[in-house]
C-alpha cells in the first residue's frame, strides 16, 4: 500500500514537472530510464556501470535518479518492459536497443507521451527518438584505410563479417569493402563470421587461412586476438590486424612479436554520454534539430599511420598504463572515460 | 511421500482430491499462480484490474500466445515444432517486405503467409510420418533452413508494414483491443476444435499413436493436420507481431520456440503427449509475460525475471507430474 501512494506521489510530481516545464535546474532529480536488451558481454557490462558512475560524481551528480531495467535478450522483453517504463511517465528513457526497427511502434507511444527518447550503441530508425553513436562509416574507413598503406597498397585481405543478421555488420563490412576497392593490387581473398567472439573468429580465420597461402592481412570485427592466434597457430608470420579497442587486443598488439595493429573504437560511455545529452535537453527545454548525435572516435595503433581520407583523424598511440592497461580485464573497452567526467580504467572494469 | 506409499487417512484423501482435480483440470495450478502473481502486482502497482491492463497485457503476450497454440496442439500429439521459429521470423519478413499500402495487397500477402506456415508445417509431418524421423530434429532443420531463407530476404532487421497495420495491437473494439479479440477468438476455436473428429483423434494419437491406428485413423493425415496447424498458428503469430514491431526481423523467432513449450508445461501440458488444455497454455503465455511486469513492479534486478521463470516452470512440472501419476494410477 505504502509503495502504491508513493508510486501515485511519483507520477503527480512528474506530470506537474511535465505541465510547468520547470526552466533552468529542477530541484528533483530528473527520472530516466536506460534499458538495455543483453548484458551477456564485457561491453555491455562496462556501459551499465559507466552510465551508474557518471551519475555519482562529476556534473551529473545527484541530478538524475538513473534506473536500469534490463530486457532479456528478446525484442518482444524490451518491448514489455518498456511498456512498463512508459506508464512511470518518466522524463526520459535512453535505449540500447534489440532491433534498430522492432521497438519503433513502442518508442513512438513514449514520445506522443511527452518521454524524452535517445537511443544509443544499437540506435532506432524512430524519426521521434535520437540515435546517439560512433559514426559507423568513419571508423571502418579508417581501419581498413590504414591497412591497405600499411601493406603498401598491395596484397590479399581478409575480411570478419561479424555477426549475420546485424546491420552494424553489414554496414561496417560494406563500408570497409569501399575502400580496399580503391587499391587496385588489393584484393580481398576470404570473409568469415567472427560473431564478435574470440572462438568464432579464431576459427573462422584459421579455415580462411588454410584456404589461402598468401594473407597479407587481417580485418577484424572485434578482437583481432582470434586472428592473431590463428596466425600462430598455422605457423604464419604475423600480418597487419585491425580490430577493436578491447584492453586485451591492445594489450596483445603491443606485447606479440612482430604485431601490427590498428584498433577502432566504439566507447561504452556511450550511456553515459546518452544521461548527460538527456540532462542538457530536460535542462533547457531545447532539442537538438539533428536526430543523430555523433560522439568522437577514438582510434590505437601501435604504428600509427597518418589518414588520407580523413586528414583530422588522430590515431593513439599505443602505452601500457596510459591507453591501455595490462593488469586490468583483457575485456575492458578503450577509452574508458569521456572529457567531462572521469571514469578511471579501474571503475570501467568494475575493479574498484 | 504418498506416491510410493499406499496413502491412507485424511492426508491421504486431501491428495487423491488434489490429483482428482488436477486431473480434471491440467491448468489448476497455473490458475493459481497466475492469481498469486496478479494479486502481488496489485498490491505494487495502481490500475492492475483495468480493461486498459487487460488490453495491454494481451498485447504484449499474444504472440507468444498464438506461436503456443500451435505448440500445444503438436504436444499433445505428442510431437514438437521448433520449426515455428523459422515461419515466425520468415513470416514477418515476408510482410515487411511484401505488405504495401493497399489493404487488398496486405490481405493478399497475410493470406500467402497463412498459407505458407500450414504448407511447411504439412510437409514436417509428412517427413515425419513417411521417413519416420525424430519431430524434434526434423523441426530443427525446418527451423534451420527457414531462418536461412528468411536472411536471405532481408539481411538485418528492416523493411516495414504499413501504420494502420502496426496500430492493431493497440486499437479498441467495444472497449477491448484487437489482440483481446483475438484471444477470445482462440479459446472459442480451441472447445470447437476439441471436440472435433481431427481434435480427439490427435489427442488419442498423442496418448497411444498404435490404438489410434487401430481405430482406423491415418497417422499421415493426423501429423499432416497437426503439424500444419502448428505452422498455421506460427504464421499468425508472425502477422501479430509486425503489428507490435512494425517491420521483419530475420531471427526473431527463435524468441518464441522454448518459450511456447514453456507456456504449454505452464499450463499444464503434458510433454509425453495426450494431456493438455489451450487455455492452461494461454494461461501460461499470461504468466510468463507478467512475472516481467511484477518484477519490474518489484524494482529488483530484471534478473530475477528468468529466475522466477524457471521456478515458475519448476512447480508447473511437478504438479503436472504429480496429476499424471494419479491419471496412471487410476487406469491400473
Amino acid at each position: 500500500m505504502r509503495m502504491r501512494t508513493m508510486l501515485l506521489g511519483g507520477a503527480v510530481a512528474a506530470a506537474t514537472m511535465g505541465a510547468f516545464q520547470a526552466p533552468a535546474v529542477a530541484a528533483d532529480p530528473y527520472v530516466i530510464y536506460l534499458s538495455n536488451n543483453f548484458m551477456g558481454n564485457d561491453w555491455r557490462q562496462q556501459m551499465i556501470r559507466s552510465a551508474e558512475i557518471a551519475v555519482k560524481k562529476g556534473p551529473l551528480a545527484g541530478r538524475v535518479d538513473l534506473r536500469i531495467e534490463q530486457a532479456e535478450g528478446t525484442v518482444q522483453a524490451q518491448i514489455n518492459s518498456l511498456n512498463n517504463i512508459i506508464r512511470e511517465k518518466p522524463d526520459a528513457i535512453l535505449i540500447d536497443a534489440a532491433s534498430q526497427t522492432a521497438l519503433n511502434p513502442t518508442v513512438k507511444r513514449a514520445c506522443d507521451e511527452g518521454i524524452l527518447v535517445i537511443s544509443f550503441d544499437q540506435t532506432l530508425t524512430e524519426p521521434c527518438a535520437y540515435a546517439l553513436s560512433v559514426d559507423w562509416d568513419y571508423t571502418p574507413r579508417v581501419l581498413a584505410e590504414w591497412v591497405a598503406e600499411k601493406i603498401g597498397g598491395k596484397g590479399n585481405v581478409i575480411i570478419d563479417r561479424g555477426l549475420a543478421g546485424y546491420e552494424a555488420s553489414i554496414a561496417t563490412t560494406k563500408a570497409t569493402e569501399e575502400v580496399l576497392a580503391k587499391y587496385p593490387d588489393i584484393k580481398i581473398v576470404g570473409y568469415f563470421n567472427g560473431d564478435f567472439a574470440p572462438g568464432p573468429e579464431q576459427s573462422g580465420a584459421a579455415a580462411v587461412l588454410a584456404a589461402n597461402p598468401q594473407v597479407d592481412a587481417i580485418v577484424n570485427m572485434a578482437y583481432g586476438t582470434g586472428a592473431m592466434q590463428a596466425l600462430k597457430d598455422a605457423g604464419r608470420p604475423m600480418v597487419p590486424v585491425t580490430a577493436f579497442s578491447f584492453n586485451g587486443s591492445a594489450v596483445a598488439c603491443m606485447e606479440t612479436e612482430g604485431a601490427s595493429c590498428i584498433l577502432g573504437s566504439n566507447p561504452p560511455y556511450l550511456s553515459a554520454e546518452a544521461i548527460k545529452m538527456a540532462v542538457e535537453v530536460l535542462d533547457t527545454g531545447k532539442r537538438p534539430e539533428n536526430r543523430a548525435i555523433l560522439v568522437p572516435n577514438s582510434f590505437f595503433s601501435t604504428d600509427p599511420l597518418p589518414s588520407k581520407l580523413f586528414p583530422e583523424t588522430v590515431i593513439q598511440k599505443l602505452e601500457a598504463g596510459k591507453n591501455a592497461f595490462p593488469d586490468l580485464s583483457p575485456g575492458l573497452f578503450l577509452p574508458v572515460s569521456p572529457d567531462w567526467v572521469e571514469i578511471t580504467p579501474q571503475e570501467a572494469a568494475g575493479q574498484s | 511421500m504418498s506416491a510410493q506409499t499406499k496413502p491412507s487417512g485424511a492426508p491421504a484423501r486431501f491428495y487423491q482430491a488434489w490429483a482428482r482435480s488436477l486431473d480434471r483440470t491440467p491448468f489448476l495450478v497455473a490458475l493459481v499462480m497466475l492469481l498469486a502473481i496478479v494479486l502481488a502486482r496489485s498490491q505494487l502497482q495502481s490500475g492492475v484490474f483495468t480493461l486498459q491492463e487487460l488490453n495491454l497485457v494481451t498485447a504484449s503476450a499474444l504472440t507468444l500466445m498464438l506461436a503456443a497454440t500451435g505448440q500445444t496442439i503438436v504436444l499433445i500429439r505428442g510431437g514438437i515444432d521448433l520449426s515455428i521459429g523459422g515461419v515466425i521470423s520468415l513470416g514477418t519478413v515476408i510482410a515487411a517486405t511484401r505488405f504495401g499500402e493497399d489493404p487488398g495487397q496486405v490481405a493478399l500477402w497475410a493470406a500467402i503467409i497463412l498459407a505458407t506456415g500450414f504448407g511447411i508445417g504439412a510437409l514436417n509431418g509428412i517427413l515425419i510420418t513417411v521417413l519416420k524421423l525424430q519431430p524434434f530434429l526434423v523441426t530443427l532443420a525446418g527451423w534451420s533452413i527457414l531462418t536461412g531463407i528468411a536472411l536471405t530476404i532481408l539481411p538485418t532487421d528492416g523493411g516495414a508494414v504499413p501504420g494502420w497495420w502496426a496500430g492493431f495491437g493497440y486499437s479498441l473494439f467495444f472497449g477491448l483491443s484487437g489482440p483481446v479479440w483475438v484471444l477470445i477468438a482462440l479459446v472459442l476455436f480451441w472447445y470447437w476444435f476439441r471436440a472435433t473428429r481431427l481434435g480427439i483423434v490427435i489427442q488419442a494419437a498423442g496418448s497411444s499413436e498404435r490404438s489410434a491406428v487401430l481405430s482406423g485413423a491415418s497417422v499421415l493425415r493426423i501429423n499432416i493436420a497437426t503439424y500444419g496447424l502448428s505452422g498455421l498458428f506460427a504464421a499468425a503469430a508472425a502477422l501479430y507481431l509486425t503489428t507490435q514491431t512494425g517491420t521483419g526481423s530475420p531471427l526473431i523467432g527463435r524468441d518464441y520456440i522454448l518459450p511456447s513449450v514453456a507456456a504449454a508445461v505452464v499450463g499444464g501440458v503434458s510433454l509425453f503427449g495426450g494431456r493438455g488444455h489451450l487455455v492452461g497454455t494461454i494461461i501460461g503465455a499470461f504468466i510468463l509475460t507478467i512475472i516481467g511486469d511484477l518484477v519490474f513492479a518489484l524494482r529488483v534486478s530484471s534478473y530475477w525475471q528468468p529466475v522466477m521463470s524457471g521456478v515458475i516452470l519448476l512447480i508447473a512440472v511437478l504438479a503436472s507430474s504429480l496429476a499424471e501419476k494419479s491419471a496412471r494410477r487410476q487406469n491400473r
